[in-house]
């Protein structure tokens, strides 16, 4: 819990630390929100079974799963523009939601897989699971810097890259049984499992559009993102596609100005 | 009359509340150091194999792997599959190795459990080794070998017992027809339940 709270303290440090700084010419606060288009790959678990023949073992038995991730976001972020507004940073406080999910591929024969939960001297026990769904809640700083190399009357369009730090604030993992009375066995289940990674980062570029001025629309497309850390699904690995990003800004007046009116 | 009404509808119940084993799943891992051949493993993975001199001796996805016989106060430990290359098999190269086990006589599958542990001597006379290679079939004379059953567990699925698990080691030198064979890094991962225990 101190850590988090460390956590939060640092992120708003660093917004005060960037408002004070000296030469800016504008200073935008607004709302943020966005989602990151995914691929995955299964990731190999030795104690999620599924039929494998001899020409594909190369690949293991979970491969026979299909999964899924989606990665969605939303927060504040202030923008700091400079050198007559051709730059900006942008930070803020950014809660992300990372939701990935494993089940069987619905074969003729089964709509379900096995899972290995305890293994002993006298026995082996599976549980038939339909889907598994794991849902994490990390809480982070985007921190961006943009290019504006086009104005014209309130349109503007600019190139960005960012980065993102983000701390694990809360995970679960939600399994459908097969055999729903296996439920009493939830907490062995989603022991195998385990918890993802605590720390969640990614570095991501893209171009964007902004239509407004002291009360600004954005959109930006960014291009494959680059998740650094990894373990943020205990299911499976992510491969980013791509990410669109919306956000609204509302542009706060400068105190300075007045005072020196 | 009465009586067979409940005599029926205790059938009924009993055949509906049987659970059919529907963990009749073929995992196959490679062996890295002998890549023709499964790995060995405790998890029911339905496969076994063995080099049979130069050839292999494996388990295929079209034949029950393992089936159990318990007759005429003799159990038989019998294993399906082919001999050749892992993904050319047929009609043209089947095989199978039959065990006959001097072991207390199970009466249903779930007393195989009883082999956890056991180490079969073929050589033993009350051992017998059956090879069955395309459509003939020979004893052969056992030299020296053993059958290893290393562990014997139940393989529960959502907590109901489904079949026991059986796996060991699988060695032995013997002559067939007078020529020697050996059978060497056998393993064998095998599920016996209702549907591949026999006995009469």
């Amino acid at each position: 819990m101190k850590v988090k709270i460390l956590f939060v303290l640092s992120l708003l440090y660093l917004d005060i630390g960037i408002s004070n700084a000296q030469n800016l010419n504008s200073k935008f606060i607004g709302v943020e929100t966005g989602m990151v288009f995914l691929n995955t790959k299964m990731l190999t678990k030795d104690y999620i079974r599924k039929e494998t023949a001899p020409f594909y073992s190369e690949e293991s038995p979970a491969d026979y799963l299909y999964s899924s991730m989606n990665i969605f976001y939303g927060g504040l972020k202030s923008e700091f523009l400079f050198f007559n507004n051709k730059f900006g940073i942008t930070t803020g406080l950014r809660h992300t939601i990372i939701s990935s999910s494993i089940r069987s591929r619905n074969s003729s024969n089964n709509d379900f897989f096995y899972l290995l939960y305890n293994q002993d001297e006298t026995s082996t026990e599976y549980v038939k699971i339909k889907k598994a769904t794991q849902i994490s809640n990390y809480i982070g700083i985007p921190l961006e810097a943009k290019f504006y190399p086009l104005t014209h009357k309130k349109f503007r369009l600019y190139f960005k890259i960012g980065a993102d730090f983000n701390y694990l604030l809360k995970s679960k993992i939600n399994v459908e049984y097969v055999d729903n009375t296996m439920k009493t066995y939830e907490k062995a289940v989603v022991d195998k499992f385990g918890l993802p990674n605590s720390f969640y980062s990614s570095i991501y570029a893209s171009i964007g559009f902004r239509f407004g001025k002291s009360s600004a629309f954005s959109f930006e497309f960014c291009f494959p993102s680059l998740i650094l850390s990894s373990g943020a699904s205990t299911l499976v690995t992510p491969i980013p596609i791509a990410s669109i990003q919306f956000n609204y800004q509302y542009q706060l007046k400068r105190k300075e100005k007045k005072d020196e009116n | 009359m009465k009586t067979n009404i409940v005599i029926f509808i205790l059938i009924i119940c009993i055949a509906y509340g049987c659970k059919k084993n529907d963990f009749k799943t073929y995992v196959w891992i490679y062996d890295s150091d002998y890549p023709e051949l499964p790995v060995y493993s405790e998890m029911g993975y339905n496969t076994f194999g063995a080099y049979y001199d130069k050839l292999v001796f494996i388990s295929n996805e079209e034949l029950a792997p393992a089936k159990v016989i318990a007759t005429n106060n003799f159990t038989s430990f019998e294993l399906f599959g082919h001999y050749g290359a892992i993904y050319n098999y047929g009609d043209y190269n089947t095989m199978a190795m039959k065990f006959r086990i001097p072991v207390n006589q199970p009466k249903e599958y779930s007393d195989l459990i009883s082999l956890n542990g056991a180490v079969i001597d073929l050589k033993d006379t009350l051992s017998q080794v059956t090879i069955i290679k395309d459509t003939s079939e020979y004893i052969a004379d056992i030299l020296s070998g053993e059958l290893t059953f290393k562990k014997a567990q139940f393989l529960i699925v959502d907590k109901k017992p489904i079949e026991v698990i059986l796996s060991g080691y699988l060695n032995f030198n013997a002559l067939i027809n007078n020529d020697s064979i050996s059978v060497r890094e056998g393993r064998f991962d095998v599920g016996v339940g209702p549907e591949n225990f026999y006995v009469y």
